[in-house]
């Protein structure tokens, strides 16, 4: 009964490996695709966040946030957005808008 | 949720990354890997600051690994882990489990603070239940904690724009790595009751 209850744990345990390394590969293939694009801008992101990993030179950004020059906050880009009473969609729109007339290899 | 929860890491920084890896050490889950990431790419762009995040995820992770060893010790589980050597049908793998912890427990603590992570929480319950030298269980137990928040939250630094991508390669593969572990370890059991039956 014993030998029974661990064989059908090896097998569940067996099972589990396969499935794991399906998806590891499966999102190692999908993060490594180069026509996957950069990732979108998220309300989760705070200023700097977007302004280092984009490569946005931070007076663009502190421009598009409506910021002073030495305003940096350490918010979410959706609290920032409530505190200005504007729509987070808005300001990442703004960005989008941004990346999009930037050249290429900017 | 992801993004739910990478705004709570932006909105509240180190204190919930602090509870995250607390609340892992309980076998809770929380992604506390993608939280240790995103205060490390937080640190990258000076939201945080990276000596604070490695602290916070650091001592959050050691009070719940200590908590779940001294929970065991001293609340019952040394009780339901000596009722179970008593029943036949238990008592031989519980003595091989005792057996393995007491001839190997430091690298047991260690690698499954953060290689193994998905067995860390059973392991300080099994430790605590089976009365290992605390000694010993807190040295290895600070070692693993250490390179756990060390990896993550330096990988969050590196690869601060694709935290969510590799967060979710990277738990796959520890998942893949905990199972497979767990496939080898049964398989050696079933084989090595196999060999009784040859005979």
């Amino acid at each position: 009964m014993r030998r029974k209850a661990m064989l059908a744990s090896f097998i569940i345990a067996a099972g589990l490996t396969a499935f794991f390394i399906i998806r590891a590969a499966f999102f190692a293939f999908v993060w490594m695709d180069p026509d996957r694009g950069i990732h979108p801008i998220e309300p989760w992101m705070t200023p700097r966040f977007i302004a280092r990993t984009y490569n946005i030179p931070r007076p663009d950004m502190q421009a598009i946030l409506d910021l002073g020059p030495d305003d940096t906050p350490r918010q979410p880009l959706v609290s920032l957005a409530e505190a200005h009473g504007v729509a987070v969609e808005d300001w990442i729109n703004e960005f989008n808008a941004y990346l999009d007339a930037r050249p290429p290899h900017d | 949720m992801t993004d739910l929860l990478l705004l709570w890491v932006s909105d509240y920084g180190l204190v919930i990354i602090s509870l995250a890896t607390l609340l892992s050490c309980f076998a809770l889950p929380m992604p506390s890997s993608l939280m240790m990431m995103a205060g490390g790419a937080f640190a990258a762009t000076g939201d945080l600051v990276l000596w604070q995040v490695c602290a916070g995820a650091y001592v959050g992770a050691v009070i719940g690994d200590q908590s779940g060893y001294f929970m065991a010790r001293r609340f019952g589980a040394a009780h339901l882990w000596a009722w179970l050597q008593q029943r036949r049908s238990s008592a031989r793998l519980l003595s091989q489990a005792e057996a393995l912890l007491e001839k190997r427990g430091g690298w047991a603590i260690y690698l499954t603070r953060w290689l193994f992570s998905p067995l860390g929480p059973y392991i300080n319950v099994l430790a605590g239940a089976t009365h290992m030298p605390w000694r010993r269980f807190l040295l290895a137990d600070l070692l693993g904690e250490a390179t756990w928040v060390t990896v993550y939250v330096t990988l969050g630094y590196v690869f601060g724009t694709q935290i969510e991508e590799l967060s979710d390669t990277l738990g796959n593969v520890i998942g893949a790595l905990t199972a497979g572990m767990v496939t080898l370890l049964l398989g050696r059991a079933l084989w090595q009751q196999r060999k009784p039956h040859a005979s």
